[in-house]
């Protein structure tokens, strides 16, 4: 599929990276470039998630909530020749970064037999592709989520495996949707079916995770001492672990998987060197008031996770589905969910289509950033990236679960043909992340609902 | 609340069983519900897609019995019949419910089934509490650890609460923040202290340190509050100031503390910039201490103020020596740690000091007593740091203790040990019981006083006495909270936006907001959670939480509902007996703003939350086709009024099964607007009368408080105990803890209905003191070992 992969040669890529800043990027352009010059190439392990010129690829999944307002927000006409519709006015200067893509659907979330609770149903099965189990109690079940197979495959090339971003801070008691428990609301990134993958909101943590705190020279005796420490803590869980029966021994081997996890991540930085200097200050650690500014700076947060290549998987969900957030940021006072169900009402309406401008503007100043920012090998960060722009519904007042808002941005290093917008039909979005997937050199990897590879892009 | 237990198999008995079963369903058991039940659900009828036919040859079959569980969950709750049918007597009803608990559910009222409880990690709010009590140090989880997940409504259930790697991360460095925090460096020597060298004065006043000739005799003083004994090391800092002429010209200075010379120094003008001047200085005993600077002019030549050499002070350090300050001004961390007292100057027995602190922390932390093996690892870990001088102690100490943080057995609560695989329930040791309790009542570890009761094997004889203390212990506040926060919601109002101007019918917003703002909100929390714990200390009846006549205000929130007579910003119990449509939970603005859209009152999820927390019977979620919103708001045009809605749900059969239930009891309280003030003028409702699902009729709030605290009062009494239940235990109600909690209501009734009665029930539980036999028990496949 991506068959010269490392033809850029040494000479020719430190003339391109003369522009950036000293970006950590260059190491691993380094070693995937040495492991070539080690004949190495063939093995596809040696050289996992990146793109034709050795850069590193990104995969970005960006949520937002509750659908759009489809008349407002769809182009007009289709291939290269479309026009931006209302709603899209925000992203009209990155045309040529991106396509949107008309067709997309996630049918697992259609109610079927479970029936209300739409929404909790749009964010379980985003990333999945799978049937919710419907419940809020113990029993949650799910399936592995389309980053998280990324994460996995790439995990030893960056020091974290991926990174999951939420603005959601606040969490309702309860069930959060007609009886779907809250774990479905607020995860769109799922390891294993029983297993969400926790979010984080605060920026000052994200930046913590992936450049560590206080002062560097400690960091090293600190790594040292975590060791011993995750040693004992192994220990203790081996000798607990007779005492346990097996739905406990289940809890455990979460808290073991952390473990590990924690160890590894050692291991890496000790053989991928510690991460670079930023470049910038540590966000502060409180959480912005500003709806918009918490999205910003947790975009920037992934902005710089990319550049730095702490990590070559960034989910963000900005918004949970329902979400009833009152944007006053976009000018609107009403609930965003409360409006969704406009009823045809036309004031209601003029507010939804406001709504949807206001995240089209948050996607464009993440691909301002993007498209600002030079990589390792002289293309822009977007160049190298593969973000996905979507809800896990189409129109919020009818909760429909096909023909889903979708925009691709990025080229995948050159490999994905922009400034289009295109009709698939009406396929699972499961399959373009099968595509994604490939792109990072995970191939044939089904999952969910996908019925094939998406090829058209 | 009872959940259809999936994945039930066949129950393992004889056919002799099954024989005799279809014999008593035969004669007790069919004749009844053929009377009140095959109208609708028998010889060929399926209402609402329920029939009966068939159920009788099959009571092992799976579907079968998910229907009997229906049944019966109907039957206790007087859902079915419905009033308008023929009803059964009481004896009939009882007679029913008996027989399908007995054969179909098995339920043995004399042996009640524990249940099973998933090994849990704390949870974050009890992550804080836990640290907080046990280190005295103030851990901001809330802000540091990512949202717990919930189940059942609560954020203590086993099985919900993952642990992600992410938040495996965050518990580590959380263990190394925290036992910094404890532990801190040069913990027994108070910071350095700087001393302004103005501040060192002359007997004129006007001289000081800044500036001394050395040309004259002088002295300068300051008066310096020594708060540590012993060895402190004294730097100054200072510059010779000569005339750029002038070589060669030397004098001398001395240095006195408390009266004594402590040393004397050459000064001279061929080196303009000393090293500072070291001392130290043997402090006898804390308090006010003069330390005095004095000019020695040389001797045999011309001095005076025009002699060139002069001493420019920059600035005086002292150091207290580690160790130095006295046991009690040691942070309470490190005390809680360091429970032997200051580490001795020697190192002789460090290791058997080490092991007893870390016995003891380890023991407070996993709240129980620590392994030998586990003991010697960690002792080997503290060992590591050196063990020489105090700082490589504590530093060992911190090392060690961090990992203790950090390990499962301080994260989980392991209290669910397999059983013996007798297939008998037995009692749980009594530290996993004081666990259990100090969870349940303080969302936190137990004290030294609840282990000691463990310890000495007297904790379930002193049961009673011990919930009592707990009670009374401030730290129960947070049972208040935590447990109310989140049965009656009232955690989520923080988040909540409202317009207020509109719902205040288009009032500008800054006059809005004086009238309900964040402090509105907060007041609102407070008083339901001060007169939950009212109702609990004092041992109020448990219906008061429906009923009372008082409430919990300061002035804010007394001029907000329109309660006169109310000064002063401090909660207090006020009567609401000349406000008689105020009290009880239903008038608290908590509830009332909780179940409101931001712009509008909404009838249908007040009605939702009155069924599903306080009376138990929450009604199915709705259908999946449910007519589009559009062509329901075809019918009614724009901008339906809110009775216009409710009308439609009567009107469509789809809506009326559960909307019937729902409505009414919202509607009794359209009285309240959205924000939970009791409407006026042309705002008020037409009519708050209605009738409930189960056939009692009532009129606005006060008809609806008799109806929910008389007839329904078994209602409110038994969803009380599920959700106490769930909340304490960390798992779902299932339908094999009915004998479990029949038994906690009658006996809470038979002492009055107290709310602390309920609570001793909760307690005295077999799910809350029994663990499963395991092994044997194969009965309750799927949902246990």
């Amino acid at each position: 599929m991506k068959s010269p992969r490392h033809e850029i040669g040494r000479r020719s890529f430190l003339r391109g990276a003369g522009a950036c800043i000293a970006l950590p990027s260059m190491v691993s352009l380094d070693r995937s470039l040495e492991a070539n010059d080690a004949k190495e190439a063939d093995d596809p392990s040696k050289a996992r998630g990146v793109t034709a010129s050795g850069a590193p690829l990104r995969t970005a999944y960006l949520y937002y909530p509750n659908g759009v307002i489809m008349d407002a927000w769809r182009p007009k006409g289709t291939g290269t020749d479309f026009e931006f519709n209302e709603s899209m006015k925000p992203i009209e200067g990155f045309r040529d970064d991106l396509r949107i893509i008309k067709g997309y659907a996630q049918k697992t979330g259609n109610p079927g037999k479970d029936g209300a609770g739409d929404h909790a149903r749009a964010n379980a099965t985003y990333l999945t592709g799978v049937r919710p189990h419907r419940t809020s109690g113990a029993d949650i079940r799910l399936g592995v989520s389309a980053d998280q197979l990324a994460a996995r495959f790439l995990a030893r090339e960056t020091r974290l495996p991926s990174i999951e971003l939420s603005c959601e801070r606040i969490r309702n008691t309860g069930s959060c949707d007609a009886g779907y428990s809250c774990a479905y609301n607020y995860n769109l990134s799922w390891r294993s079916e029983y297993q969400p993958m926790t979010p984080e909101s605060n920026p000052r943590a994200v930046f913590e995770r992936m450049f560590g705190s206080g002062p560097a020279k400690e960091r090293a005796a600190r790594r040292a001492e975590r060791r011993s420490i995750l040693d004992f803590v192994q220990d203790s869980a081996a000798e607990m672990e007779r005492r346990l029966g097996r739905k406990d021994r289940g809890k455990l081997d979460e808290y073991l998987t952390g473990v590990r996890e924690i160890e590894q991540r050692l291991e890496r930085i000790e053989r991928l060197g510690p991460p670079a200097d930023p470049g910038r200050p540590a966000p502060s650690g409180a959480v912005p008031e500003s709806f918009r500014e918490h999205i910003r700076i947790l975009l920037d947060m992934t902005a710089l996770a990319f550049q730095s290549d702490s990590t070559r998987v960034v989910s963000f969900m900005i918004g949970t589905d329902g979400s009833n957030r009152s944007i006053r940021e976009a000018g609107v006072s009403e609930g965003h969910h409360d409006l969704s169900h406009h009823g045809n009402d036309k004031g209601k309406m003029a507010k939804v289509r406001q709504v949807d401008r206001f995240y089209l503007e948050e996607l464009a100043y993440f691909l301002d950033r993007m498209k600002k920012t030079k990589d390792a090998d002289g293309q822009t960060l977007l160049h190298n990236s593969m973000v996905v722009w979507g809800s896990g519904l189409s129109d919020g007042n009818a909760h429909t679960h096909v023909d889903l808002p979708i925009i691709l941005a990025g080229n995948a290093g050159g490999n994905f043909q922009t400034g289009r917008h295109i009709d698939v039909g009406d396929v699972p979005l499961n399959n373009l992340f099968v595509r994604l997937l490939q792109e990072v050199g995970l191939e044939g990897a089904q999952f969910g609902d996908s019925t094939g590879v998406e090829t058209r892009i | 609340m009872v959940a259809l237990a999936c994945g039930v198999g066949a129950p393992v008995s004889l056919a002799d069983d099954a024989k005799a079963r279809a014999t008593s369903f035969e004669a007790e058991v069919a004749p009844l519900l053929e009377t009140y039940c095959h109208a609708c659900h028998g010889d060929g009828r399926s209402k609402g897609d329920v029939s009966f036919d068939g159920l009788e040859k099959s009571v092992q079959n799976l579907e079968s019995r998910k229907l009997w569980l229906r049944i019966w969950k109907n039957l206790r709750t007087d859902l079915m019949p419905p009033v308008k049918r023929k009803q059964p007597t009481e004896a009939e009803r009882k007679k029913l419910i008996a027989w399908i608990e007995r054969e179909i559910l098995e339920l043995d009222p004399a042996a009640p089934d524990p249940g099973r409880v998933t090994m849990r990690r704390l949870n974050r709010v009890e992550y804080r509490h836990t640290i907080q009590d046990l280190l005295a140090v103030d851990y901001d989880a809330t802000r540091d650890f990512p949202p717990d997940d919930t189940g059942y409504g609560f954020d203590t259930i086993g099985d919900v609460l993952t642990l992600s790697p992410l938040l495996m991360e965050k518990y580590l460095s959380a263990a190394e923040k925290i036992m910094a925090q404890a532990i801190p460096e040069r913990v027994g020597s108070p910071e350095p202290v700087n001393i302004d060298p103005r501040s060192f004065r002359g007997e004129d006043r006007r001289t000081t340190a800044r500036f001394l000739r050395a040309g004259i005799a002088h002295r300068v003083g300051h008066d310096w509050e020594a708060k540590a004994v012993g060895k402190h090391r004294f730097e100054i800092s200072y510059q010779i100031d000569s005339r750029a002429a002038a070589k060669g010209h030397a004098a001398t200075w001395q240095i006195h503390v408390g009266g004594e010379k402590r040393a004397s120094q050459k000064i001279s003008s061929d080196d303009p910039k000393p090293k500072p001047l070291e001392i130290a200085v043997e402090v006898p005993k804390t308090g006010t201490q003069r330390i005095e600077l004095e000019m020695v002019p040389p001797e045999g030549i011309e001095t005076g103020r025009n002699f060139p050499l002069a001493v420019r002070v920059l600035e005086v350090q002292i150091t207290a020596p580690v160790g130095g300050i006295p046991w009690e001004s040691y942070p309470e961390s490190y005390r809680r740690v360091f429970t032997e007292g200051l580490p001795a100057g020697d190192s002789a027995n460090r290791e058997g000091e080490a092991r007893k602190i870390l016995a003891h922390f380890a023991m407070r932390a996993y709240r129980r007593p620590v392994d030998d093996e586990t003991l010697a690892k960690l002792v080997e870990l503290a060992k590591s740091k050196g063990f020489g001088d105090q700082s490589e102690f504590e530093a060992g100490i911190r090392f060690a203790s961090t990992a203790v943080l950090a390990s499962p057995e301080f994260l989980f609560r392991g209290e669910s040990y397999r059983g013996d695989g007798t297939g008998k329930a037995k009692p749980i040791d009594e530290y996993s019981l004081a666990s259990r309790l100090s969870y349940f009542l303080w969302s936190s570890t137990p004290d030294e006083d609840l282990l000691k009761l463990a310890r000495e094997g007297k904790l379930r004889e002193q049961l009673r006495a011990t919930v009592d203390r707990m009670l009374l212990d401030a730290k129960s506040e947070r049972f208040a909270r935590h447990f109310v926060g989140q049965w009656l919601q009232t955690r989520d109002l923080d988040g909540r936006f409202f317009d207020t101007p509109h719902i205040l019918g288009g009032i500008d917003g800054g006059k809005a907001r004086q009238i309900f703002n964040l402090f509105t909100r907060v007041d609102m929390k407070r008083e339901t959670e001060l007169f939950f714990r009212h109702l609990l200390v004092e041992k109020r009846p448990a219906v008061e939480l429906i009923t009372a006549d008082y409430s919990f205000l300061n002035d804010r929130l007394a001029k907000f509902y329109g309660v006169d007579g109310v000064s002063g910003s401090e909660f207090r119990k006020i009567s609401l007996e000349s406000n008689p449509r105020l009290g009880g939970i239903l008038s608290q603005g908590s509830f009332l703003i909780t179940t409101s859209n931001p712009t509008r009152t909404s009838p249908v999820k007040r009605g939702l939350f009155v069924l599903d927390n306080l009376l138990g019977v929450p009604p199915p979620p709705a259908p999946p086709e449910i007519p589009e919103l559009e062509e329901t708001r075809k019918k009614l045009g724009e901008n339906p009024t809110v009775a216009e809605m409710l009308a439609q749900h009567r009107a469509d059969p789809l809506c009326r099964s559960c909307h019937a239930r729902m409505d009414p009891i919202g509607l009794a309280l359209e009285s309240f607007n959205a924000i939970g003030q009791w409407r006026r003028g042309k705002d008020k409702p037409v009519d708050t009368s209605g009738v409930l699902v189960t056939g009692e009729t009532f009129d606005g709030i006060a008809g609806l408080r008799k109806v929910l605290s008389g007839p329904r009062r078994k209602d409110f009494h038994r969803c009380l105990t599920e959700k106490l239940l769930t909340y304490s235990l960390g798992r779902g109600v299932e339908y094999y803890d009915a004998p479990s909690v029949d038994k906690i209501v009658a006996e809470a009734e038979e002492a009055g209905g107290g709310l602390r009665d309920f609570l001793y029930g909760i307690i005295e539980s077999a799910p809350f003191q029994l663990v499963r036999g395991g092994g044997a028990d194969l009965r309750r496949a799927g949902s246990g070992d």
